[in-house]
């Protein structure tokens, strides 16, 4: 029988079309969502996006209109134009090392061995704690005076005298990194963790036994059963990243000078040290097109996998 | 439910809200709601609680780090959140002074009384083009501070008068103490960074802005200040990642001989070194070396103020009065003479009223009077007074912790602090 004819009695209907109740209906369940949705996301977004075309500081009394005025100082000038290579440097860097760490961590975890539950339960613990507390605790670690890592390094005689880490560029950047990091590897872990428990064991054991090592697995077997996982956790980890304010705000502040800068500490000096809500609204208007492509793609990947 | 009743339960719903708004601001004028950042110092709160309290007045007393007490302001004003009174460092005055709805004191107590009451270098503090915006509160300077204790252990018994003494002190101190830190200056904060290097360009005969106030940043004086204050870090003299509080901490703690405070720094001084009123002693302010003797020794200007603004609590009959909830409630911190010397007891706080000032228990104070002459000749704070001030400080201070770095040498950091300064002038 040909399926795209019509059976007799039965109207034919578009995808996605229901009845006129049931419509009314859906329109009613989905109106509380979309009523959030509008508030708290569309109306401050084109708020700020209306924002971005005018002057408002603390001594303008009403927002005074200049057009493309804050875009074109945010691309002429190269203090704020660095916050982007800042922030490219810093999502890279942090998004590269959670998922190898994260998928390192998955592959032990995934081993049977004694005391895995309990392994398992305490890698969830930097996920738990409250960000700004892990960033306070690896500031107080990294400290050039009181901290125990300059401690540690002086007793293996790896330094003489306390390292600054947190006053130099590359210190300060590794430092927010390793931070983010530590605190981002549960949550990788678990994802990579969920999607090695779905891969078919015999596999690996045939590999074994046709004489395949332990790299060789993972490179023939385990990352490519893991790739949607990469896709889904690189695509998550870099919004994430692009995001991020209070371990940076709290570690570093974005200093040394500008060397952790990133588009959200840039945002908030604007806003909150220069008073500049314009010119604050204008990156964060930047800071989302930035953001686009990444969400469109994991919205594309996660459409094409329903 | 019938439609009719659902209707009437709603409004009745609005109406018990419009009533429970309107008890909640009549309650508001019963309380005067007070945001300051000493309650949030674990230290001076049990003591500025004590004299809110004093005041006699009800007061919701809203905490802030002092960081982020500009932030908290505006905030709750953007926000309408109550607000009738809160404290103000003297350089974000400009910045305030801006907002539409602060009170002039002139206004409330009349100029006449206000003159009577305050010395005219404390009232100054507190005046931005003519208007008396912030009542002054504890009112000094931002001095160099010296702990004895340590420099004896190193053989120093006199002043430095010169900067090139200064080095010397310090190098003595960390030769008697390789651990330690001899001059705790500020290198991290912008407000904090840019303070301490103006007092350093001051000393070597510098200044940002000349008379006609434009931009001298780049001059051989900021060059030689930016070579100083490098060499220092360099020499583990000075050290990186130093704010006010670290200092307070290193000095109390006997690890630092030197670094610049208010005089406020008296009571964090006991308190860090855990030997309380015993360890005044050791604290003492010095005149800030300069560049070579017989140059002019400088201070910077430096106050807390209070700021009133237009509400409710500060009101009679719709008018800023002195006989308000608010007005009372200043007058009660900032004139009555019994809290202005319980506050200078306790916490250091030099007081600001004429006759508090002159008390026995403020002239026959050893530390007080080594304040006084330790000020040399103040001076402003070259960024405050400017508009959108917070720019020109981060402007600053990044310069000054490039070339601390070593990311530009001094004289690139000395042309780019000028450009830089001029393209926000622009």
């Amino acid at each position: 029988m040909d399926m795209a004819t019509p059976l007799p009695g039965r109207t034919h209907r578009k995808p996605g079309y229901l009845k006129r109740g049931d419509r009314l209906f859906a329109y009613v369940i989905l109106a509380p969502a979309m009523a959030a949705f509008l508030v708290m996301v569309a109306w401050p977004f084109i708020d700020a996006m209306s924002m971005s075309f005018y002057s408002y500081t603390v001594y303008d009394p009403e927002p005074v209109f200049i057009g493309l005025d804050n875009f074109r100082t945010i691309l002429t000038d190269p203090y704020v134009l660095g916050s982007w290579v800042t922030t490219a440097i810093f999502v890279a860097g942090t998004t590269l090392l959670t998922m190898f760490l994260g998928l390192s961590w998955a592959l032990l975890m995934y081993q049977d061995f004694a005391g895995r539950g309990v392994f398992r339960t305490m890698t969830l613990l930097p996920w738990i704690l409250p960000s700004t507390v892990s960033a306070f605790i690896w500031a107080w670690m990294l400290n050039g005076r009181y901290g125990i890592v300059n401690v540690l390094m002086m007793n293996v005689g790896a330094i003489d005298s306390p390292v600054q880490f947190l006053s130099n560029d590359v210190g300060a950047m590794v430092a927010i990194i390793l931070t983010r990091t530590w605190i981002s590897i549960p949550l990788f872990m678990s994802f990579f963790l969920a999607g090695l428990q779905g891969m078919d064991f015999q596999q690996i054991e045939a590999a074994r036994i046709d004489g395949a090592g332990n790299l060789r697995i993972v490179k023939r077997l385990i990352l490519p059963h893991l790739k949607p996982v990469f896709l889904v956790t690189g695509a998550l980890g870099m919004i994430g990243n692009l995001q991020q304010f209070d371990i940076i705000f709290a570690l570093t502040g974005g200093g040394p000078v500008r060397a952790t800068s990133v588009l959200s500490i840039e945002v908030y000096k604007q806003a909150f040290q220069n008073w500049s809500l314009g010119m604050a609204s204008a990156i964060g208007v930047l800071w989302v097109f930035t953001l686009m492509p990444i969400v469109i793609f994991y919205l594309r990947s996660l459409f094409r996998e329903d | 439910m019938n439609p009719r009743k659902i209707g009437n339960l709603i409004k009745t719903g609005i109406a018990l809200l419009a009533l429970a708004g309107s008890a909640t601001c009549a309650l508001a004028a019963d309380k005067v709601t007070f945001l300051n950042w000493i309650t949030a110092e674990p230290s001076n709160a049990p003591v500025m609680q004590k004299l809110i309290g004093d005041t006699g007045v009800p007061a919701e007393v809203l905490s802030s780090a002092w960081g982020d007490m500009q932030k908290a302001v505006f905030l709750r004003l953007r926000t309408k959140q109550p607000l009738d009174v809160f404290q103000a460092q003297e350089r974000w005055l400009p910045t305030f002074a801006q907002m539409p709805n602060v009170v002039d004191f002139n206004d409330v107590y009349g100029k006449e009384f206000l003159e009577k009451t305050f010395p005219p270098e404390v009232l100054v503090t507190g005046q931005v083009k003519g208007r008396q915006v912030g009542l002054p509160w504890n009112v000094g300077s931002i001095s160099l501070i010296s702990n004895t204790q340590v420099l004896e252990k190193a053989g120093v018994t006199d002043a430095p008068k010169t900067i090139a003494d200064f080095v010397a002190d310090l190098e003595k101190v960390k030769a008697a103490a390789p651990q330690s830190t001899p001059y705790a200056m500020m290198t991290k904060g912008d407000d904090l960074i840019s303070s301490d290097f103006q007092l350093w360009l001051w000393a070597f005969g510098g200044s940002l802005f000349d008379d006609d106030d434009k931009p001298v940043a780049n001059s051989e004086a900021t060059v030689k200040t930016l070579e100083f204050m490098k060499d220092l870090v360099d020499r583990g003299l000075a050290s990186l990642d130093v704010d006010r509080g670290a200092a307070r901490r290193m000095f109390g703690q006997g690890e630092s001989a030197f670094y610049f405070d208010a005089p406020v720094a008296k009571g964090f001084a006991e308190d860090f070194s855990g030997q309380g009123e015993a360890f005044v002693q050791y604290i003492h302010p010095i005149l800030t070396p300069v560049e070579k003797e017989g140059m002019q020794s400088r201070s910077m200007e430096w106050g807390h103020l209070l700021v009133m603004l237009n509400t409710e609590a500060g009101q009679v009959d719709g008018k800023p009065s002195p006989d308000s909830l608010s007005a009372r409630f200043l007058t009660g911190l900032a004139m009555n003479d019994t809290v202005q010397l319980e506050y200078f007891q306790k916490l250091g706080a030099i007081p600001v009223t004429k006759s508090a000032r002159a008390s026995d228990i403020v002239t026959s104070d050893k530390y007080t009077v080594d304040w006084n002459a330790s000020l040399g000749m103040p001076k402003l704070n070259e960024l405050a007074a400017l508009k959108d001030s917070a720019s020109y400080v981060g402007v600053v201070s990044e310069e000054v912790q490039s070339a601390l770095l070593g990311k530009k040498d001094a004289k690139q950091a000395a042309e780019d602090m000028q450009s830089r300064i001029e393209k926000l002038l622009n």
